[in-house]
């Protein structure tokens, strides 16, 4: 208590760096220890190299020779890239209609149905996605149902351990992360400007496609862009519900700090991650601004 | 109670004596690394009123975790469970002490062809003692393949879509191994190639590869999988839940084999020795087989041991099987074979 006091009268007296420090401590304390270091370490690694179960400290650039001569790195990347991209367009295609339903059509039930979208939220990633593989498996719920409705004759193995059950479970989980903020901006809108732009005489699709969806972007770039990172860089999908070809750059970079116990080539792996993860984050970035 | 107290310390005298040739250096705790399982009550017990010796034991979930570890310094150890694959690399990084044989009377009751591994030798001097060890077996649903003991089933187009894989290095060895190559573990990089191929060949047929052995029994279980490469364990762990699988080992089965090592600078030497000597002990790995599924390293063993568990556990074709196996060793290369491991589930047919 008397250090508080004695704070505020240092502050009166324009003494104010003490108190300036205090509140931009912490989170430059966070920073360090959380980014700058983590990221550091990983930098420093991958221009090392392993030597058995030794990392030797001599500076290399073969880790990212060999990310650039074997095909396969490219071929992960892109498996990576696409899932992303197909998961980000998939999630944003029923987030925006559903975040468009709780701000606009829901009105009684608005508080229950907002909280039915955050609810997944709060179980884990891995709970969630094991449950699809037990929908979705040859004993599955889907298949099951399509034998006892007589539609298949036995079951079928084309819903699960492919990339389409990959991706329909990475939807799954991104949905609320893309409706979230899109309803955040929707929410914000004023509407004023809905009503001029109705009583001006424009039609309703119009209005949605003048005002109303210019207006909810900055939404839908930051929950594309959460949800194109994050999948990116997932790995429980791809192992738990992927088939024989689905590998992610994830899993690629997991082995090398297990099984192969390569971690200079991990990190190698994994600073190329973060460079494709900022310019998309930058391009988001300069799309919201827009 | 003063006479117990007194019947103790001289039972502990008698072993430090005979154990240690009378030097005054007695433990009365020993620490121990080694997986869950591994040594269970019913065989710890036993040993600790015997000899009045507690051991503490660490779990470890992994390889790696073993080598780090050990790595950050022995100091809490005493016995360490070190598996085939690690065992060199941890001899020669001196994580480990040679042993007395002179204090292991059992040791020469287990099958010589454990006792003479190379990979647990090193200047002419025993640092391991191999105490029991498993294969990669074939692991069949046995309503869909009654017969049939070739590893071949695992290429063959009538189970399209019903293979399952485990995604490990060992499943290079065991594809190598199906070619007919020996160097399982030093495959050169033509021959590695030609495993690619193979599994490239044969991903067509593939359901999923798995990693856990949870994974391998729930795809068995649930029918997304008639055949896989696999572990002894998956197996009985299938029969229990009333899965009709069988298994059998291909002509030429991987194998790994967990041995007992000394940590480099325990205090407690003699009594590491006595505990690791009291795991080798016929009735001790009648136990361990019967409650773990492994198989053991000492026939003498099988009067302690259910005759089922005994034919189960191939312990008649023991010295016979061991010629053949092929158990995992250091992979100098290990990089590269995860390397070929992810193009084959990169390449697209």
């Amino acid at each position: 208590m008397s250090g508080a006091t004695v704070q505020d009268a240092g502050a009166a007296r324009g003494w104010r760096i003490p108190g300036g420090w205090l509140l931009v401590g912490p989170p430059l304390l966070y920073l360090l220890v959380f980014l700058v270091i983590p990221y550091g370490e990983i930098l420093l690694h991958s221009v090392w190299q392993v030597d058995g179960y030794v990392i030797s400290r001599t500076l290399t650039g073969d880790n990212y020779a060999r990310i650039v001569e074997n095909p396969l790195y490219r071929q992960v990347l892109w498996n990576s890239f696409s899932t992303a991209l197909l998961v980000t367009l998939f999630a944003l295609a029923i987030g925006y209609p559903l975040a468009f339903f709780l701000a606009f059509v829901a009105r009684r039930h608005r508080q229950m149905l907002y909280f039915l979208v955050v609810i997944p939220l709060l179980t884990s990633f891995l709970l969630r996605a094991y449950t699809w593989k037990i929908i979705l498996g040859r004993s599955g719920l889907v298949n099951s149902t399509l034998t006892s409705l007589g539609l298949t004759d036995g079951p079928l193995d084309l819903f699960l351990y492919n990339q389409f059950s990959v991706v329909l479970t990475l939807v799954y989980i991104f949905v609320p992360f893309v409706t979230l903020p899109i309803y955040a901006s929707l929410e914000k809108l004023s509407r004023d400007q809905i009503e001029a732009s109705l009583d001006l005489g424009a039609r309703p699709f119009t209005t949605f496609r003048r005002v109303i969806l210019p207006l909810s972007l900055p939404g839908v770039v930051a929950g594309g862009t959460f949800t194109f990172a994050l999948s990116f860089g997932d790995f429980v999908a791809p192992s738990l519900l992927g088939g024989p070809n689905e590998i992610m750059i994830a899993n690629v970079i997991i082995s090398q700090f297990g099984t192969a116990f390569d971690w200079p080539f991990g990190s190698a792996l994994a600073m190329v991650v973060v460079v494709i993860v900022l310019a998309i984050v930058g391009i988001g970035a300069r799309l919201e601004k827009r | 109670m003063k006479t117990r107290l007194l019947t103790t310390s001289a039972v502990l005298l008698g072993i430090t004596l005979a154990t240690t040739g009378g030097a005054f250096a007695q433990c009365t705790e020993i620490g121990m690394l080694t997986w869950e399982g591994y040594v269970d009550d019913a065989w710890v017990k036993p040993f600790e009123e015997e000899t009045g010796i507690t051991v503490k034991r660490t779990y470890v979930g992994s390889n790696d975790e073993y080598m780090a570890k050990l790595a950050a310094g022995g100091g809490d150890y005493d016995v360490v469970t070190i598996v085939s694959s690690l065992a060199e690399r941890a001899i020669g990084a001196g994580f480990v002490e040679p042993l007395d044989v002179a204090q292991l009377p059992h040791i020469e009751q287990i099958f010589a062809g454990f006792r003479d591994l190379e990979f647990i030798h090193k200047d002419g001097e025993l640092y391991g003692v191999p105490t029991f060890w498993g294969t990669t077996p074939v692991t069949v649903n046995a309503d869909v393949i009654p017969e049939g003991e070739d590893f071949g089933i695992l290429f063959d187009p009538e189970y399209a879509g019903r293979i399952g894989m485990w995604e490990d290095v060992t499943t290079i060895a065991d594809v190598a191994s199906y070619l007919g190559y020996d160097n399982l573990w030093t495959l050169t990089d033509e021959q590695l190639e030609e495993v690619k191929k193979k599994m490239i060949e044969q991903k067509s047929l593939v359901r999923t590869y798995w990693s856990q052995a949870g994974e391998a029994i729930e795809l068995f279980a649930s029918g997304e999988i008639v055949a896989s490469n696999s572990w002894n364990y998956i197996t009985q762990a299938l029969r229990e839940q009333g899965v009709n699988v069988r298994e059998f080992v291909p002509e030429n089965p991987v194998g790994w084999l967990d041995s007992n090592f000394v940590v480099k600078g325990s205090d407690c030497a003699a009594e590491a020795h006595a505990f690791i000597d009291h795991l080798i002990a016929p009735k001790t790995q009648g136990q361990i087989a019967e409650a773990t599924g492994y198989t053991v390293t000492n026939p003498e063993s099988r009067e302690f041991m259910d005759e089922a568990v005994w034919e189960q556990l191939y312990m008649d074709e023991g010295p016979d099987l061991l010629e053949r196996i092929e158990f995992w060793q250091d992979i100098p290369r290990r990089g590269r074979y995860l390397e070929v491991w992810n193009e084959v589930k990169a390449a697209r047919q």
